[in-house]
């Protein structure tokens, strides 16, 4: 198992090469001077007859390898350029950002992939039952509504008439002592630096302005796992090792729980794998929505003000994440399933 | 009949299978006895019902497609079919246990083999982890595992076929059953090891005194373990008797194709005999004798009327119309091409 | 080929939800093919653009000349959601058929040959798929520049790798198979081999994704147009529409959210029942051609 992990690990500064190779290659569409916002760390560098050093400096105009190893030594020194859209440099901004949509995705997918597995295993239980028709019907719609007619119809029902899930991730007030100097940033996440700081109200007005943008960011894959976890443990139940635990004379509840979940348990972590994968994609869409300040609006924002630093930074930080996002997968994939351990 | 030392009465049993296509009788009315410490044979091809039989016996039909209609399965004077599942689960693994023919699919492969043991003797006969381990370390030692404080770590992927099957029997003696179902339990090994296997299955039945019934495809399988033989085609008994007389006597021409199969290193021939054709599918069973679209011996009254079992001699049973004469028919056996 | 046709529209037609689902395309189809007759464009060599009804940048509510009321701007909605079926299937059509073209080229590519093609084009598939699809899709637009001819080429660029391993898949399951191990040993050309042989067994798991697909990517696209980063304003398209309506529906400005309801409902009615649809039938495809998954 430990030798699996570290094998993993040790092939990462691969997958980084690669991923950041084709987030360069996407550049080559730009002009030098497009693309000399992702090397600047302040517009006053710019002033005078400045931009032609630069873009020499920086290389803009060698061939493509050499300015892909230039702008590895520059992203390596955590220089991610200047952000048009903010004027802030990219770094900054994501360091602020990250935070709040860790925040968001973290809340969204740890329900769903707890419930929701729980929720499949108990459809294929009652196969055809009235639960499972029911579950049929909410995956199929979250299947159907895309996450910006949901996202809306939440806003809408929820703030515009109900008046009671606001957008943005703070009230007025509650960023004002979130934003002081007494309040206490430990993990960068409002709800867990509010509960860290005992201030319940901050806590409470975080939380409330997360539950829109986790149930639209989550509806999706709440039905996609679903799914999958049902179907899986179908097939499972119908195996012959199911078939000898019977024979053994163990309960139902040890055959369901212990020798059908586990085994449909492998298929459902390539899916959560993906899930999680696209939630990084939904916080695009769902952060627009809601107002709220995390990477993804970030995103949305960038692409369409032309800000080029800007989507770099942010393909950067996804590529990462999806990178370990991968990682985990394959460990859990490794805990659950001895064959793929060893193999 | 009320035999004291009989363990197993099967009596007139039914099964039937929903489909997507229909209804259709998986077995039709099929009697066999075990007695304590006896090993009964049942033989036939693929697809002829002795593999639903024995999930009949265990109650482990697929849940709302097999269903047993009529018929009796008396085990120590108490009606399995009547039993509640509750009280049915006590029996499975306890006192009946069941060998599959792939190891490898029949064992849960994300846990190790020792832990699918282990759980089995936890509920069973009540033992807490320590315990149960220590005894899972034992009964790999008893059916041959190599390195068992090892072993019992391992995952069914990790052991070889062979050692699979070991690990697989040591699961399903480790309750001591009072009766074992082995169904085509070395089919899927090696011809060295299906003997050692077989050899080791002998010596642990004996050790416990259990009985066994061992269904499998392989005459010779049943020469070598099996005191009783019922032979089964298409969902019925063709056939039933005491080892010998059937080996001496065969009183069916489905037996007589059977044995006329195995490869014999006393008598040369150009080619193996074989029986023509298939076991005919459950939807579409001939009128009269089932075995009629096979048989080299039919007469007008085989497509006709089914016949029933026959009583041979004492205790030797036959479902042929032309069972007298099977002696002097076999001579002139015509296997088709 | 045309009763293996039948025999799938029969089971379809056999289970109310397949049904259900291929209605539902029908439907769409239908109103896509008609969109000239069914909403008549003022504008004959733009029937794309809205026609606006004024200037004034409040919603009206549904009236004869306008039967699901105008967005903000005073675009019709009935009309941008006709045309905007046509937009939809236009998307998927385009993005679908260039993403099967590579994905065909290079999964068949792949398997056929194996070896180091093989590897090249897997490792070139994975690197693609490290990456959030609508993260890709929005930095390759953000290159290109907004537009709905710049996303379809984004979606394109980050969709044919699901086809690429799937037709991989699928190609060396057949290519075991006896008919083609024999094309090989008689000597027929490999591209007779994959035309023939091949392709036409790998054909069901495809039409299944398609249909699939045909649901995902107008609606992602839809998606990037609600972001303003798809079709130019006054575009008939269904997400746009949408985004049209957010100002209104939040209502901040203390008015009644429900006055516009109309804003979003159609534009989302629309979209839904359109997904819905390819949902539906892609199901049922899955059921008919995969006994594995029918449970």
């Amino acid at each position: 198992m430990a030798s699996f992990i570290i094998r993993r690990i040790l092939l990462l500064p691969v997958t980084l090469l690669g991923l950041t190779f084709l987030i360069f290659f996407f550049t080559s569409f730009l002009s030098p001077y497009q693309l000399l916002s992702a090397y600047v760390q302040d517009p006053r560098q710019l002033q005078g007859g400045n931009v032609e050093k630069l873009i020499d400096k920086y290389g803009l105009r060698e061939n493509f390898m050499i300015r892909y190893g230039k702008w590895l030594g520059q992203i390596s020194h955590g220089n991610l350029g200047w952000s048009l859209s903010l004027n802030e440099p990219v770094s900054v901004v994501i360091e602020q950002r990250f935070p709040a949509t860790l925040e968001l995705t973290i809340y969204a997918i740890i329900p769903v992939i707890f419930v929701g597995i729980w929720l499949g295993v108990v459809a294929s239980v009652h196969h055809n039952g009235v639960i499972d028709q029911i579950l049929r019907v909410f995956a199929l719609l979250g299947y159907s509504i895309p996450a910006f007619v949901l996202g809306l119809l939440i806003l809408f029902i929820f703030y515009g008439v109900l008046g009671w899930l606001p957008p943005g991730r703070l009230d007025q007030w509650a960023q004002m002592i979130f934003f002081s100097k007494n309040f206490h940033h430990y993990t960068g996440l409002a709800t867990i630096d509010a509960l860290l700081n005992g201030n319940i109200p901050i806590f409470l007005d975080a939380l409330k302005h997360l539950i829109s943008p986790i149930l639209t960011l989550s509806y999706l894959s709440w039905a996609g796992l679903l799914r999958i976890t049902r179907s899986s443990m179908l097939e499972s139940l119908g195996q012959d090792y199911i078939r000898t635990a019977r024979a053994k004379g163990l309960s139902e509840k040890m055959i369901v729980n212990k020798h059908a979940r586990r085994n449909a348990l492998i298929p459902a972590t390539t899916v959560a794998g993906l899930m999680f994968i696209g939630m990084l994609g939904g916080v695009i869409i769902t952060e627009t929505i809601f107002n709220y300040p995390g990477i993804g609006s970030f995103a949305a924002q960038a692409a369409t003000q032309f800000d080029y630093a800007g989507i770099l930074g942010v393909a950067l930080v996804y590529g990462l994440v999806t990178i370990i996002g991968n990682l985990i997968v394959d460990i859990s994939y490794a805990m659950i399933d001895p064959r793929v351990r060893l193999g | 009949m009320a035999n004291e030392n009989m363990l197993l009465q099967v009596k007139n049993l039914h099964t039937i299978f929903h489909t997507e296509d229909g209804t259709v009788e998986a077995i039709g009315g099929v009697d066999f006895e075990v007695k304590e410490g006896e090993t009964l044979g049942i033989v036939g091809e693929s697809g002829c019902g002795k593999s639903v039989t024995s999930l009949s016996v265990m109650r482990l039909l697929p849940k709302g497609i097999g269903e047993i209609p009529q018929g009796e399965v008396i085990y120590k004077g108490k009606n399995l079919l009547k039993l509640p599942e509750k009280e049915m689960r006590k029996i499975r693994g306890k006192e009946i246990a069941m060998i599959f023919q792939e190891p490898m699919t029949a064992l849960n492969p994300v846990y190790t083999v020792g832990d699918q043991l282990v759980e089995m003797v936890e509920l069973h006969l009540g033992m807490n982890k320590k315990e149960a381990y220590d005894y899972a370390i034992k009964m790999f030692e008893k059916v041959g595992i190599p390195m068992p404080e090892k072993r019992i770590y391992s995952y069914p992927h990790e052991l070889s076929g062979g050692l699979r099957q070991r690990a697989m029997i040591a699961m399903m003696m480790s309750c001591n059953p009072s009766l074992l179902i082995a169904d085509e339990p070395t089919t899927a090994l090696d011809v060295t090891i299906q003997a050692q296997v077989l050899d080791l299955m002998r010596a642990l039945l004996k050790e416990y005194n259990s009985s066994l019934i061992m269904i499998t495809h392989d005459l010779g399988v049943i020469a070598e373990m099996a005191e009783r033989v019922a032979v089964m085609y298409a969902g019925r008994i063709v056939e039933y008797a005491d080892i010998i007389p059937l080996f001496k006597k065969p009183s069916h021409p489905y037996t007589v194709g059977l044995m006329r199969s195995i490869p014999r290193p006393d008598v040369e021939v150009d080619r193996l005999d074989s029986i023509k054709g298939v076991v005919p599918d459950l939807f579409h069973m001939p009128k009269g004798c089932r075995f009629n679209t096979r048989c080299p011996y039919t007469t007008d009254k085989c497509f006709e009327e089914e016949p029933p079992l026959f009583e041979v001699e004492p205790g030797h049973f036959s479902r042929c119309w032309r069972y007298a004469e099977m002696e002097e028919l076999s001579k002139h056996w015509e296997s088709g091409e | 080929m045309m009763e293996g046709f039948l025999k799938i529209l029969k089971k379809i037609a056999k289970n109310p939800t397949s049904l259900a689902g291929l209605l539902l395309v029908l439907f769409f189809v239908i109103v896509a093919i008609f969109a000239p007759i069914i909403a008549h464009p003022e504008y004959p060599d733009t029937p794309y653009q809205m026609p606006q009804s004024g200037w004034s940048s409040i919603p009206q509510p549904p009236s004869w000349q306008n039967p699901f009321g105008t967005s903000e701007g005073q675009y019709d909605i009935y009309y941008g959601i006709i045309w905007g079926t046509r937009t939809a299937f236009k998307i998927g059509i385009v993005v679908i058929g260039l993403a099967l073209i590579i994905g065909l080229f290079v999964g068949t590519m792949a398997a056929y040959f194996g070896g180091w093609i093989d590897e090249v084009l897997m490792r070139i598939t994975d690197i693609f798929l490290a990456f959030p699809f609508l993260v890709g899709v929005i930095v390759i637009i953000t290159m290109l520049g907004p537009g709905l001819t710049h996303v379809m080429w984004a979606l394109v660029l980050f969709y044919w790798m699901g086809y690429a391993r799937l037709i991989r898949g699928s190609v060396l399951e057949v290519k075991e198979n006896d008919y083609v191990m024999a094309g090989r040993a008689l000597g027929t050309p490999g591209y007779k081999i994959i035309t023939r042989h091949i392709l036409p067994n790998a054909i069901f798991p495809i039409i299944i994704q398609v249909s699939m697909d045909m649901a995902t990517i107008p609606l992602t696209a839809a998606a990037l147009s609600f972001l303003g980063l798809g079709s130019p304003v006054g575009y008939a398209d269904w997400g746009q529409l949408v985004s049209f309506s957010r100002n209104w529906i939040i209502s901040s400005s203390g008015g009644n959210p429900f006055a516009y309801w109309y804003t979003i409902t159609f534009p989302s009615l629309a979209i839904i029942l359109y997904a819905m649809g390819w949902n539906l039938l892609g199901d049922a495809l899955r059921d008919i051609f995969d006994p594995r998954m029918l449970v």
